[in-house]
């Protein structure tokens, strides 16, 4: 004879109740706590990991905004150049940035600008595509030692290593031909003109994702030819993007050269 | 400023012509002459690592102790060192005896085919993508 | 009668038996030859299988593919003639007479374009052992896509999602396309459109080539569409064919012969290949002054 007790009944409805009512106050207190500037945590959608080995998966296309001088930190960037690379830089313009001939922008300042990047994340490795111009970056996270007597080259050489949830890139080998920055991202009035790197140029970046929809890159950039020290850049969040890949930016076409690709019309 | 120009849809008609920078070993026969062998024992001032062209810069010295500057193009540095020809070897200061071919118009200008080190290491390399030149040399 | 074993179940269970025996004795030279061992043995080989990806047990196609080891021979220089013929008859006439009025140096890729595909395919199939190491094709498989890293065509890349994803609405038009990609069997079936119209399907003219003439070239459309075929035959081999259709310039459907690139030696992988700094254009002009 089926016969409820008291006590399983009230028992019961609470049950019933913390199913019902759980999620809702679990979205409430993480409402709060967004509100409070506090990382959503406890009640929060968890990272996606990989199946693999449980990393945060830092798969997909992430968009950025562009940093201005003083969110970009670089006021502190410009105290740092040493006096005779600092009378260099003076005297390069617009006109001499490396981006306007269709050179990458290299890391960090790729990560400050508004173009979105794409990210896959592989078993031992974390690739970055880019269409601005078309490159991609191939970065091992197996804790690897650098290629040894590798050429330099403008993105460097990247090997990664997992510090907890934070992915720890250390790049070196670049062929000192990227800038920090653009030529018009002055700190001051009259700030520096050209945000130069040299072939010595040391950079360590950490990228980490906040939530499932939040990438956060910070880097410290050492380049003993040109700066007095270290230079770490404030942290740069960027978004995921529902798009599934990056548009395409068609070939870009450096000044000087006149070549089109024959077609038939 | 102008700065890059993304064209994305930019089509273009018919042919063109222009005097442009070309590519690999298949631009051997338009640039470089069958018929000027070049050998030259030098010492690198300097090597650009870069596409489509890993460039050296040499100076070789004569015997009256004049001293020419010639520059030999190569592979992409990608394909050099996948070869084992690095940056620990070719490097300024590094004295090697280079053998290729003179550039058919611009002087001072060659190919190098083979990339040879006083202790008898040696590197083939030759832009025609003939290898007849330096069957010799194994690597 | 029932105790006596039946001489027929005798020599059938002896013959399971030593087939058993025999099969795990075979794989134990195979394993010393790989570890270098010295094993002078005639008996070839079995070809290891291939490896699968964890999550889905799907073929991983991850890996550096082509290399300084000589050329698999496949296709044979027979079949490629064949299948370069086949093209020449499906090319409608018109595009046919304009693609080989090209020059030589009116090539994209020698002016830091791409080869594109299945052109690159084909590069990396002919390659010499000492020119092997321009056509590299570096592959990433993950759980969601497959991405191709291609060096030589300068820092070109494929994004291959295989996670149901369909082509989207609009396309810009682009020299490697678009591309979706899907499983049949161990098979991986990619779907490539929204291309640019300016990739060449193969190097110099159709039809007939006066020694020495190196110009011409396979143009196609921006009505291209390709269907690949990328599977591992084992291990150590992948295999690629691909269906070309451009209603713009052919008259039917073209299939290119299968190719079959070797894994490249261990450590050997793409770097980075940025072409053409204009700040190395002074020299290059320099180089080649005068040249048409």
């Amino acid at each position: 004879m089926a016969k409820f007790s008291s006590t399983a009944t009230v028992i019961g409805a609470a049950l019933v109740g913390l199913v019902f009512f759980a999620p809702a106050a679990a979205v409430r207190i993480a409402a709060q706590q967004r509100d409070a500037g506090q990382p959503t945590t406890r009640s929060a959608k968890p990272l996606p990991r990989t199946s693999w080995d449980g990393k945060p998966d830092l798969t997909g296309v992430w968009q950025g905004v562009k940093l201005n001088a003083r969110a970009y930190g670089l006021a502190e960037l410009e105290r740092l150049y040493q006096p005779l690379a600092k009378e260099k830089m003076k005297a390069l313009t617009e006109k001499d940035d490396p981006i306007g001939r269709c050179v990458v922008y290299g890391y960090p300042r790729r990560m400050a600008t508004s173009f979105p990047i794409q990210i896959v994340q592989a078993v031992g490795a974390m690739v970055l595509f880019d269409n601005r111009p078309h490159i991609y970056r191939y970065i091992p996270t197996d804790g690897r030692a650098h290629t040894e007597d590798l050429f330099p080259s403008y993105q460097g050489d990247s090997v990664g290593r997992w510090e907890g949830d934070t992915l720890v890139v250390d790049v070196t080998t670049f062929n000192g031909r990227v800038w920090l920055a653009g030529a018009q991202d002055h700190p001051t009035p009259t700030g520096v003109g050209g945000w130069m790197t040299s072939d010595a140029s040391h950079l360590v970046e950490r990228w980490r994702l906040v939530d499932a929809n939040t990438l956060e890159y910070q880097a410290t950039v050492e380049d003993p030819k040109v700066l007095t020290g270290p230079w770490t850049t404030p942290k740069i969040v960027l978004k995921r993007s529902s798009n599934r890949k990056l548009e395409d930016e068609g070939h870009c076409i450096p000044e000087g050269i006149d070549y089109q690709s024959p077609s038939l019309k | 400023m102008t700065p890059k120009v993304f064209c994305g849809l930019v089509l273009s008609l018919g042919s063109l012509t222009a005097a442009m920078p070309v590519s690999a070993h298949h631009s051997f026969a338009a640039t470089f002459d069958r018929d000027k062998p070049v050998t030259v024992k030098a010492v690198i001032t300097e090597v650009h690592w870069e596409n489509p062209h890993t460039l050296m810069y040499v100076e070789v010295k004569d015997e009256s102790g004049h001293v020419e500057k010639w520059t030999f193009e190569s592979y992409p540095p990608s394909v050099l060192y996948r070869k084992g020809l690095r940056q620990n070897r070719l490097k300024p200061g590094a004295e090697v005896t280079l053998t290729g071919f003179a550039a058919k118009s611009v002087p001072n200008w060659a190919e190098v085919s083979i990339v040879a080190f006083p202790d008898g290491e040696s590197f083939c390399v030759p832009a025609s993508g003939s290898t007849s030149v330096c069957d010799a040399n194994e690597r | 009668m029932e105790k006596s074993f039946s001489a027929a179940g005798v020599v059938v269970g002896t013959a399971l038996l030593g087939l058993v025996i025999l099969t795990r004795a075979a794989s134990v030279p195979v394993a010393a030859r790989q570890r270098g061992g010295g094993q002078a043995t005639v008996t070839p080989a079995p070809a290891k299988p291939v490896p699968r990806t964890p999550w889905d047990g799907k073929p991983d196609l991850t890996g550096t593919w082509g290399g300084p080891l000589p050329a698999m021979g496949t296709p044979t220089s027979e079949q490629r003639a064949s299948s370069v013929a086949e093209l020449a008859r499906v090319y409608q006439p018109w595009a046919l007479e304009k693609s080989n009025a090209l020059a030589y140096l009116e090539d994209p890729r020698l002016h830091c374009g791409p080869w594109g595909f299945p052109r690159y395919i084909d590069g990396a199939s002919l390659a010499a052992p000492r020119n092997a190491f321009y056509f590299l094709l570096q592959i990433v498989q993950a759980p969601k896509e497959t991405d191709v890293l291609i060096e030589y065509t300068y820092a070109g890349y494929r994004v291959i999602p295989t996670d149901g994803s369909t082509h989207p609405k609009t396309m810009t038009p682009s020299y490697f396309g678009d591309s979706v990609g899907h499983w049949e069997g161990d098979t991986l079936v990619v779907d490539v459109k929204g291309f640019n119209g300016k990739i060449w399907l193969a190097s110099g003219k159709l039809g007939t080539r006066p020694p020495g003439d190196l110009g011409g070239g396979t143009m196609t459309s921006d009505a291209l569409h390709e269907v690949e075929r990328w599977r591992l035959v084992d291990a150590g081999t992948l295999e690629y064919q691909a269906t070309i259709e451009d209603p713009k310039v052919l008259t039917g459907p073209w299939t290119t012969p299968k190719y079959r690139l070797r894994r490249a030696p261990p450590g050997v992988v793409v770097h980075e290949a940025v072409c053409l700094d204009p700040e190395d254009l002074g020299v290059m002009k320099a180089a080649t002054k005068g040249q048409k």
